[in-house]
């Protein structure tokens, strides 16, 4: 796995998933939506503002989920 | 069925009574007549309708839809709908969400549920369904629901769920998804509850299929640009106020906040009593966004009292918590306001619907209609937060007062006697959040004459410019119509414009589309392109829009069987046919009867139902 370089600023996430929706749309092969395949995790936590969000074991660090995050909840 | 890009091509039907689970495929003529989402669970409603059957019995059927969009990329591509017979008025009532996408994942467009569980069950939905015991759930607030199945199951799971309200069938009640997104209109709660289901939990592993990605993806950054990156300070101002947009001009000069049930109109001073500076810098801490949506126009808020005072909470619709207790009941000052929407919320209720009961109690007891033998004891003011807090309570528990409130504003006037009616504002039992004293607009006769919960039959056109351009390329309406419509915008174009706005509407439904206005600015061929490369289907604008028309036309003819005629659709609330409407130096006069219901027959015509009952012909395909 490589490491993410990716900056997660949780407390910004608005919870909108486009970060999972685009990894799954664009890294997979057969081209689908898929939570399950997505290699970023958004889910809800009030410790942590409103939601978690997490690099799953096979994230890339390709960088296509910071370029539909639109809360600057990623960056690099 | 063949497997299409955009569906996942299964229907969940789940019947509690004879605990039975099973999937049937949707079927392709369906899609090509009633597009996905809301125009399935209309069809499965009428196919499935027990005509005058009590709305909270066991033959009432609810049903859960999203739209090929939904799960996918395309920007704002979040809403999901459910449908039932309202309690609130014995037709259809529909209800949104845009949290509830996880639905397809699970690897279903629509979910349909009948009959009614022996004792309180909850669902299971994942790789595999199950009914599952919520005997420990059963009288829990929404929140403390919510938990305990996170803590059960994961928070990977999506959870719908009632609160007390829907628990005891009050018709204010809502379904609230994760702790916050409502399904918030038309009682949908209560008939959660008749049929002893306290939640549905979610949690997906499927994937949805593309037809075509590389013209998928090239319209996906088209509509990214139409609808966001060309409108960049729009986007911002949505994000910031979110609904409470609505509180300052253009919005708030349609008469949206009407005072003290309507019998008055906003002080100039309310404002400053809700100071905007203090929204941003004291309460708001975060943005919250439905599904795929870049925009993000609902809140994550501090709560300024009660127990939970400090902790956050996150809000859909916080100009609804306006309208229903700061505008509705008079309630001052943020503390009071966020608290009622935090009950509101945890209790299971709609805000506009509760709010709007309470303002009619209030209304009773300042006029001596009502008094404290009435209200076991309460004494009902304007802007007495208490109290309304005290209302809210014993409506979602069916106690005291509360008892009738929790019947709506047309059993519970019924309940009270004395012309109590005259002071219960409503269609067909529907709260109302624009004043038609002030200005007829489309969207606002599209809500009056078919109010079902959802409010978006034809939003946010109040106070717009109408070009003909935008009637042609948005809206899909043919030259000559168009023309003609821009020309009388006040009669004939009005009510043709409203049947036009509905369906643009309902295609945006039936899709899975949320219809706030920066999304409204993505062309209809914008909207077709995206439709034919996700599921493969050839479409255009046209199609997309006449099966909008036969969801309509199906909407209906549920409601013909219920009975529904001219008069249901012509009803106008007493107050708004009787007294003026004062305003500082702007006086407004009732609304005539007459120029409705003139607006009613166009209506008709346009739709090309009979025009004088409003029955859909027999020729109109459904
Ligand atoms: S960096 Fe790439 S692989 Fe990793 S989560 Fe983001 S989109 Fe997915
Ligand atoms: S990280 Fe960004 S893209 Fe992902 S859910 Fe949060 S706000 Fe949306
Ligand atoms: S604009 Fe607001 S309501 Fe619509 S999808 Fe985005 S966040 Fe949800």
């Amino acid at each position: 796995m490589a490491e993410p370089q990716i900056e997660i600023k949780a407390e910004n996430c608005s919870g909108c998933l486009r970060c999972s929706l685009a990894c799954s749309f664009y890294n997979t092969k057969e081209r689908v939506f898929s939570l399950a395949e997505a290699q970023i995790v958004v889910r809800p936590d009030e410790s942590n503002a409103w939601f978690n969000v997490e690099f799953r074991e096979n994230c890339t660090s390709c960088g296509i989920c910071v370029e539909h995050c639109d809360f600057g909840a990623l960056t690099w | 069925m063949k497997k299409i890009g955009g569906y996942t091509g299964k229907i969940l039907k789940i019947d509690l009574g004879e605990k039975r689970i099973f999937t049937e495929p949707l079927p392709e003529e369906w899609i090509s007549s009633f597009t996905g989402g809301l125009g399935i669970s209309f069809k499965l409603a009428y196919d499935n309708a027990c005509p005058k059957e009590d709305a909270l019995g066991p033959k009432n059927v609810l049903i859960f839809g999203a739209g090929p969009f939904v799960g996918t990329l395309i920007p704002g591509a979040c809403k999901t709908t459910v449908v039932a017979k309202t309690p609130v008025s014995g037709f259809l009532g529909i209800s949104g969400t845009g949290h509830l996408g996880m639905l397809k994942f699970t690897g279903y467009d629509n979910l349909m549920i009948t009959g009614e569980a022996d004792r309180p069950v909850y669902l299971k939905i994942d790789d595999d369904v199950e009914i599952c015991d919520a005997g420990d759930l059963w009288g829990k607030d929404t929140w403390d629901t919510t938990e305990a199945l996170w803590q059960k199951l994961g928070k990977q799971f999506v959870v719908a769920c009632i609160g007390p309200a829907g628990e005891n069938m009050a018709v204010q009640a809502s379904i609230i998804v994760n702790k916050y997104s409502a399904y918030a209109q038309s009682g949908m709660g209560a008939v959660m509850g008749s049929k002893n289901l306290k939640a549905i939990a979610l949690s997906g592993s499927r994937s949805i299929s593309v037809a075509d990605p590389g013209r998928f993806s090239e319209l996906i950054d088209k509509a990214y640009h139409q609808s966001i990156e060309s409108q960049k300070e729009t986007i911002n101002v949505f994000r910031e106020w979110g609904t409470l947009r609505a509180m300052g001009p253009p919005i708030s000069q349609f008469g949206p906040h009407e005072y003290k049930n309507y019998s008055e109109v906003v002080p100039p001073d309310l404002p400053y009593k809700f100071p905007l500076d203090r929204f941003m810098s004291e309460i708001k801490r975060g943005d919250i966004s439905c599904m795929a949506c870049p925009i993000g126009c609902k809140h994550l808020i501090r709560m300024l009292k009660g127990d939970k005072a400090g902790d956050s909470m996150a809000v859909s619709c916080l100009v609804g918590g306006f309208h229903g207790f700061a505008a509705h009941c008079a309630v001052e000052g943020w503390e009071d306001a966020i608290r009622c929407d935090e009950l509101c919320n945890r209790l299971g209720m709609d805000y506009l619907s509760a709010g709007s009961a309470i303002a009619f109690a209030i209304e009773l007891y300042q006029k001596k209609i009502i008094d404290k033998t009435d209200t076991d004891g309460l004494e009902l003011k304007w802007g007495a937060a208490e109290e309304v807090q005290e209302l809210l309570r014993q409506m979602a528990l069916k106690q005291g007062f509360g008892k009738i409130l929790a019947q709506g504003l047309i059993k519970g006037p019924q309940l009270i006697g004395k012309n109590s009616e005259k002071y219960a504002v409503h269609t067909r039992g529907h709260a109302i959040y624009y004043d038609p004293r002030r200005a007829m607009s489309p969207d606002l006769f599209s809500d009056m004459i078919n109010a079902s919960g959802d409010r978006f039959h034809a939003p946010g056109w109040a106070g717009k410019t109408i070009t003909k351009e935008f009637l042609e390329r948005h809206l899909g309406m043919p030259p000559d119509q168009a023309e003609q419509a821009v020309t009388d915008m006040k009669g004939y174009g009005l009510a043709r414009f409203a049947k036009w706005a509905e369906d643009n509407a309902t295609m945006f439904e039936c899709l899975g589309l949320c219809q706030m206005p920066p999304h409204q600015k993505v062309e209809l061929s914008v909207w077709a392109g995206l439709y034919e490369a996700l599921t493969g289907i050839k479409t255009d604008g046209e199609k997309l829009l006449h099966a909008a028309v036969r969801v309509w036309n199906i909407r209906r003819k549920f409601d013909l069987l219920e009975g529904r005629t001219r008069k249901d659709d012509s009803f106008i609330a007493w107050r708004f046919v009787t007294e003026r409407l004062a305003s500082g130096g702007e006086d407004h006069d009732p609304v005539s009867e007459e120029s409705f219901d003139a607006l009613l027959t166009e209506y008709y015509k346009e739709r090309g139902w009979d025009p004088t009952e409003g029955s859909v012909r027999q020729e109109s395909n459904v």
